[in-house]
């Protein structure tokens, strides 16, 4: 233990800061993509942007998806019909069991299945920003960073103190470490309410994979705390086969219970069966809780079977929580809002990672005996790697999205792999480069790819639509800043001095 | 345009807030203007911060309604705050009239907002 609180608090932002830090920057800088996952999803299926011309109605829709269903799967045990809207304009439907879905797209304008090439799409970044493409131990590990970020936030709070005196104080001019540090806790302080919500929230959503006690004890291990709260309106089949009725009439029918657009998906069980039951989703964009209501109906008789609008309070706490986190209320603005509090907290985290360095260096010393040097060049690789790397990581996995045929079948999990072939290069390099350059090659690259990617959207997608568009316009943006960024880390030659990382005090 | 309007009013009526409240610490006084900051001032300046700092929750709770509008509210005040310290990083002269125009800026947004 440390002598004093400051000192054991300073201990305790530095070292879980640093070590976390190398996972925190990549969590957080996935899930602000993972804020546009469906326009990142639908950017990375170019066949389906000559077919979003409307967004189709949700009567119209259920005609055309059951038109196709009933071809494909009339006997299938469940059918699963997501609705076209604003950010999701197409027709995608499924039919299986409800855990191993068969998918297909469906032109909104014709009914016709589309060819779309196989990617997991925008929902990589969500995927990582959870679990880090490692299962269980992922998920316990982004659990440990986010609990770090907690400790990170209230023991900065600690150290910071003269929290409302340096509100607004921020010196570029100054030496780098006051500079970074003036950047650092600016950053802090302005977007802590953003941040404690969103580690806690972060962190309350994995609570079953840490806390798992209650549900294994209550529930012996099944998901029965979900099916307490979600009800079931559904009927067992019968074994009796039967044609499925017309979709439209129900359709119309839930769309006036909820209002006209608000259908977000329907969801068929036994559609061959006597007893099949439809039930529709409401959508939840309107609505912190992210919860959705639902109504179910029986099939053959079109007789209501249950509506839930009514939840347990403490479920809906949760999925308010929830909601906090993923974002799906406020439209465009409260989604740009979320994407920039989640670069500026990766921005935050950046800069502490590079304070770290920036004060080992300019201390120098013996921190870690014999094998300083190495260790200090091991953790600027780190830095690299965590921050440029990330970056350079994510366009790459945009980029593949687009140079891998779009036929070939293992092409989603080769783009996974390219995502993560770019970091470990990414890495690779800033081990044998010098750190300044490994950070202005890397930040360069970065920018290049960024700033190219509607070129390549332009040369090889079939044809934009204002969704793409929209993601090439941040790209772009992105590209922007990043080149900002290059600018300033630029080496030192042609008779300027280097600054930005190691100017000394002045 | 709602959508336009309300993200306007807000971010313009936070930046003006936040404006307000640096303006009323002497230390950032001192970095904007040339006289120096007599206490009624002061107080005028902090009054008006507070309140349009409470004012920039109104557009967002008008059009998406409370929950909504309360939970976007830290977000758009702190973009307002990180713009503002750019500001007073590079060009400190021109904080008090940014601020003065976003001030209106903010209060036309919202009453074309109200008005439909």
């Amino acid at each position: 233990m440390k002598k004093t609180f400051t000192q054991s608090m300073a201990w305790l932002h530095t070292w879980g800061g640093l070590l976390l830090g190398w996972l925190l920057v990549p969590i957080f800088f996935t899930g602000t993509l993972a804020v546009f996952e469906p326009e990142l999803s639908h950017w990375m299926r170019p066949e389906l942007h000559q077919a979003n011309t409307r967004v189709l109605p949700a009567v119209q829709a259920s005609t055309l998806a059951q038109a196709r269903l009933q071809a494909v799967a009339a006997g299938a045990p469940g059918w699963q019909i997501d609705l076209p809207d604003a950010r999701n304009p197409a027709l995608h439907i499924g039919w299986g069991s409800p855990r191993a879905l068969q998918r297909e797209y469906l032109d909104p304008r014709t009914g016709a299945p589309l060819r779309v090439r196989a990617t997991e799409g925008g929902h990589f970044f969500t995927h990582f920003h959870a679990e880090l493409d490692a299962g269980k131990v992922g998920r316990a590990l982004v659990c440990v960073a986010g609990l770090v970020m907690l400790a990170s936030l209230i023991s900065g709070i600690v150290l910071h103190k003269k929290i409302f005196q340096d509100f607004f104080t921020f010196r570029p001019r100054a030496s780098s470490q006051r500079a970074w540090l003036d950047a650092h806790t600016v950053l802090g302080v302005l977007s802590l309410p953003f941040l404690l919500m969103i580690s806690y929230s972060g962190v309350i959503m994995l609570v079953d994979d840490y806390l798992p006690a209650a549900t294994t004890h209550l529930y012996h291990g099944k998901s029965g705390a979900r099916a307490e709260v979600v009800k079931n309106f559904e009927r067992k089949p019968l074994g009796q086969p039967a044609s499925l009725p017309a979709l439209a009439g129900l359709t119309a029918q839930a769309e006036h219970r909820f209002g006209v657009g608000m259908l977000s998906q329907i969801s068929v069980r036994a559609p061959g069966d006597t007893a099949a039951t439809v039930r529709f989703s409401r959508h939840i964009h309107d609505r912190l809780g992210a919860v959705a209501d639902h109504v179910s109906y029986d099939a053959a008789s079109g007789a209501l079977r249950g509506v839930q609008t009514d939840w347990n309070p403490m479920a809906y706490l949760f999925r308010t929580l929830v909601g906090l986190h993923i974002v799906k209320f406020g439209g465009y603005p409260a989604l740009a809002l979320y994407f920039l509090a989640g670069l500026a907290a990766s921005a935050l985290l950046a800069g502490g990672l590079v304070l770290y360095t920036i004060k080992r260096r300019k201390r120098g010393g013996q921190a870690f005996g014999v094998a300083t040097t190495q260790i200090h060049a091991l953790i600027e690789a780190l830095n690299v790697a965590a921050i440029a790397g990330i970056v350079l990581a994510s366009a790459a996995y945009l980029w593949s999205n687009r140079l891998l045929p779009a036929s070939w079948e293992a092409r989603a999990s080769a783009e996974v792999g390219g995502f993560f072939a770019v970091w470990a290069l990414s890495l690779l390099h800033a081990l044998l480069r010098p750190p300044l350059r490994a950070w202005f090659e890397q930040v360069s690259l970065a920018a290049a790819l960024c700033g190219l990617l509607p070129l390549l959207d332009v040369a090889t997608g079939q044809q934009s639509d204002p969704i793409a568009q929209g993601v090439d316009a941040v790209a772009v943006l992105l590209a922007l800043a990043l080149s900002w960024l290059a600018w300033r880390l630029r080496p030192p030659h042609a008779g300027h001095a280097p600054v930005f990382l190691n100017k000394a005090a002045a | 345009m709602t959508l336009l309007l309300t993200s306007l009013a807000s971010l313009t009526l936070a930046y003006a807030a936040m404006t307000a409240l640096c303006l009323g610490l002497p230390r950032y006084w001192r970095q904007c203007v040339p006289t120096p900051l007599f206490p009624h001032r002061q107080r005028a300046l902090r009054g008006l911060g507070w309140l349009l700092l409470a004012g920039a929750s109104g557009p967002g709770g008008y059009t998406w309604g409370g929950p909504i509008g309360l939970a976007l509210w830290p977000g758009a005040l702190a973009l307002a705050g990180m713009t503002l310290v750019c500001v007073l990083a590079y060009r400190p002269r021109w904080t008090p009239k940014l601020g003065l125009g976003s001030l209106c800026a903010g209060l036309l947004a919202s009453g074309w907002l109200l008005k439909g």
